[in-house]
């Protein structure tokens, strides 16, 4: 396993077109990826890491552990609370639900590209 | 009976005087000169004077009429004047006439004693002086008319009374007739004119069951009086019975009898006090009529319809009260509301009841318990107020049955809550394959731009097609899911039904998710005889085993999924069985229904229409599917197909 550092993108994402799909266009674009498929993955891969990426795509609605249960989690770890953290949802409500999440950001699916990689420049960058 | 009586008779009868006024005196003396010598002393136009000769003849007068006094002589032959004043106080007109005895024997002293105790009030002796005998006749005479005079004021009241009492009768509401005890009509006012159409000439004299009663009464009334005149019973007098009566023209009416017996000297009179009902009867009919209308208006009402009055009274109720409160109308009215409601509900109602009749219409909705559960009602009390002195006089309550109502708005709401969720999902699902698709595109236009041509290999471009075919067959699949939904709820799911081989369907389904399977580390095991025949639709039971088994590889992932087909002699069972999670008893009387995932909606993907539509497909081909589980060891999934077609299937 590869050393996270504040160039990494913690993708963590249930959907495996999605999560492939992102992880193949930020590599493409010069970001160290690491990839989880729900929350408890990406804890496990936080908490087992000397250092913490640069930013967290988090989708909300996955199996195992879901978005506000790893937040919960994450924010418990003074280590990890102040990660940035990209909220990612194809619900409605987006907006209320960042707010509960305690997250500043977040992505609508379908995703727009050029927000992504502002948003992935702006912390990875 | 002598015939000198006789001639006496016709004699004088011719000559008793006609004018009232006048004051009769009779003379009696067998002496004609006698007589001749007191007639012409009495004189006077105010008298009228009878002359007897005898003791005889003066009797005969006195038997036919009164006098206002008699001179009689003493000494007569055959009859002297004592026997005639003794057997003159016989006679009821003469018994206290008065009488002066003329004698010459005046002085005797037993004739004197012997007159007055017979009732002498004078002596006269003979001769006879002129002056004295004026003098008392005068006395007599006044006496006579003044009595006279009282008599006939007597007489004049008596009949004035008379005239007043039949005047009241003839002015009677009521019919009056009266009866002798023969039945012979003797009475018969105004309103009996009126009422029988007969007049009074017409009827009076003739029997009144001939007039008055229908034939087939007219035994039972002929007996009935029989009865009394015999025994005094008369079980119909002194009430008041209704009866028919007949009319002149023949036609039979109701009327109210009371009938009373009167003791006379001349035996018993019956009095009949008779009204005539027609109007009455037919007034009461209207009512009738229009009460009956009302019912017959307010039972074809889908409602409790009643009309209570001040005191909580039902006075009037509809045919739904029977049907709610299982009573019958009957027993309802004249009840008391808590009788009626009970005492819970009626407790909860009366604060109502109070406010409806202090004048405000109520509208309320209430639970009520039931034979059959708890039912809904909207009730509405609508005060009934005296349009003249503005009082509540009662109220009109109207009670609907809405829990069907409430029912089908509870179902519309958790339909509308399930399809605002499954919208939900639905824009959720559609939109993750869209997200890789938007980004390849995205970054293939960004690749193009920067002219980074080594980047944009034939490889990459490959890739992009394979990932954007790879979720498009996803959105493909998850309208054709909604689609099928739609198809099912207008009632437009066809079959394609062949015979076929169903276990080979099975395994050509198993080995084209072979792969797919192991990867999720839930490989598939069949466990099925070589062959079994049925009928089906094989794109759609492949769809159904489809959705089992991608089913358990999400909810089992990392233990191998059991398929084993088992036929019986009609039919053939196809059962999934995984290892997962399981699946609790609540959820899994939900799982077949439309936009039901058993895990909460974070955890796994996809519409949750599968199972769902699984059912509608089986069904359609006259199966069933159900599913058993147990939390943590896992659930079995199984359909069964007759392996002849029957029910839906066959009609499709």
């Amino acid at each position: 396993m590869k050393e996270m550092n504040s160039k990494t993108v913690l993708i963590v994402e249930d959907d495996e077109g999605i999560r492939e799909t992102l992880s193949e266009i930020l590599m493409e674009q010069g970001f160290e990826v690491e990839v989880a498929s729900n929350g408890k993955e990406a804890l496990d891969l936080l908490t087992s890491s000397q250092n913490t990426p640069g930013v967290i795509l988090l989708d909300i609605m996955m199996p195992i552990m879901d978005g506000y249960q790893f937040r919960e989690l994450q924010l418990g770890y003074s280590r990890l609370a102040n990660v940035p953290t990209v909220a990612i949802s194809a619900d409605g409500h987006l907006n209320e639900k960042s707010k509960k999440l305690g997250v500043a950001h977040y992505l609508k699916k379908p995703i727009d590209l050029e927000k992504l990689l502002d948003l992935v420049n702006k912390f990875c960058g | 009976v002598g015939s000198r009586e006789d001639y006496e008779n016709s004699r004088y009868s011719g000559e008793v005087p006609k004018e009232e006024d006048l004051i009769p005196i009779l003379l009696v003396d067998d002496l004609p000169a006698n007589l001749i010598a007191l007639n012409s002393a009495l004189e006077s136009p105010a008298y009228r004077i009878i002359q007897a000769h005898s003791g005889r003849e003066a009797l005969d007068y006195l038997r036919m009429q009164e006098f206002a006094l008699i001179l009689l002589d003493i000494q007569m032959p055959i009859m002297d004047g004592f026997e005639v004043a003794r057997r003159a106080r016989l006679l009821p007109r003469a018994k206290t006439t008065p009488i002066i005895f003329v004698t010459a024997i005046s002085d005797e002293e037993k004739h004197i004693q012997e007159a007055y105790r017979l009732g002498a009030v004078d002596f006269l002796p003979k001769p006879i002086d002129l002056h004295a005998l004026h003098a008392k006749i005068t006395v007599f005479a006044d006496l006579y008319c003044a009595r006279r005079e009282v008599s006939r004021q007597a007489e004049i009241l008596r009949r004035q009374e008379r005239q007043e009492r039949s005047q009241v009768l003839e002015n009677a509401l009521d019919a009056v007739i009266g009866v002798d005890q023969s039945d012979r009509i003797i009475d018969w006012n105004k309103q009996a004119e009126i009422i029988f159409g007969w007049t009074k000439n017409e009827a009076i004299g003739r029997p009144m069951g001939n007039l008055l009663i229908p034939e087939r009464y007219r035994e039972a009334h002929r007996r009935g009086m029989e009865h009394f005149l015999k025994t005094s019973e008369g079980p119909i007098l002194d009430r008041r019975i209704e009866v028919e009566a007949l009319r002149k023209d023949g036609s039979e009416f109701p009327v109210e009898l009371a009938v009373t017996a009167i003791k006379t000297s001349q035996g018993y009179k019956f009095y009949s006090f008779m009204r005539d009902l027609t109007e009455r009867n037919n007034s009461e009919r209207a009512k009738k009529a229009s009460d009956s209308q009302l019912r017959l208006i307010t039972n074809a009402l889908p409602a409790l319809v009643s009309y209570v009055d001040r005191d909580h009274i039902y006075r009037f109720v509809n045919s739904a009260y029977e049907k709610w409160f299982l009573h019958s109308r009957d027993w309802v009215v004249g009840k008391h509301m808590r009788e009626v409601v009970g005492a819970e509900a009626y407790d909860h109602l009366k604060p109502k009841i109070e406010a409806a009749l202090s004048g405000e219409t109520v509208t309320f909705e209430m639970e009520t318990p039931y034979e059959s559960g708890i039912r809904f009602i909207q009730a509405n009390y609508v005060p009934d107020i005296d349009p003249t002195t503005q009082k509540v006089r009662g109220i009109v309550v109207l009670v609907h049955d809405i829990t069907d109502q409430k029912q089908f708005e509870q179902t519309l709401k958790e339909a509308v809550r399930a399809r605002d969720e499954f919208l939900s999902i639905a824009s959720h699902e559609l939109r993750t394959p869209l997200t890789p698709i938007k980004l390849q595109l995205q970054n293939l236009g960004l690749l193009i731009k920067s002219g980074n041509s080594e980047k944009l290999s034939a490889e990459r471009i490959k890739k992009v097609i394979a990932i954007s075919d790879k979720q498009l067959t996803r959105l493909t699949a998850l309208i054709e899911d909604m689609l099928d939904v739609a198809r099912i709820s207008s009632g437009r799911l066809t079959l394609n039904l062949e015979q076929q081989d169903l276990v080979g369907v099975i395994r050509e389904v198993c080995e084209r998710y072979a792969v797919q399977a192991a990867t999720a580390k839930t490989p598939l095991e069949l466990e099925a005889p070589s062959k079994i025949s049925a009928i089906f639709d094989r794109l759609r039971i492949e769809q159904v085993l489809i959705n089992l088994i991608t089913n358990a590889m999400k909810y089992a992932p990392g233990s191998p999924i059991h398929i084993s087909i088992v036929r019986s002699t009609d039919h053939v069972r196809v059962y999934v069985r995984d290892q997962g999670i399981g699946i609790s008893k609540d959820d899994l009387e939900r799982v077949f229904d439309r936009f039901e995932r058993v895990l909460s909606s974070n955890n796994v993907g996809g519409l949750g229409l599968g199972l769902y539509i699984s059912r509608q497909i089986i069904e359609s081909h006259g199966g069933r599917i159900w599913a058993e589980s147990r939390v943590g060891a896992g659930s079995t999934f199984t359909f069964e197909l007759p392996l002849k077609l029957k029910g839906k299937g066959a009609a499709q």
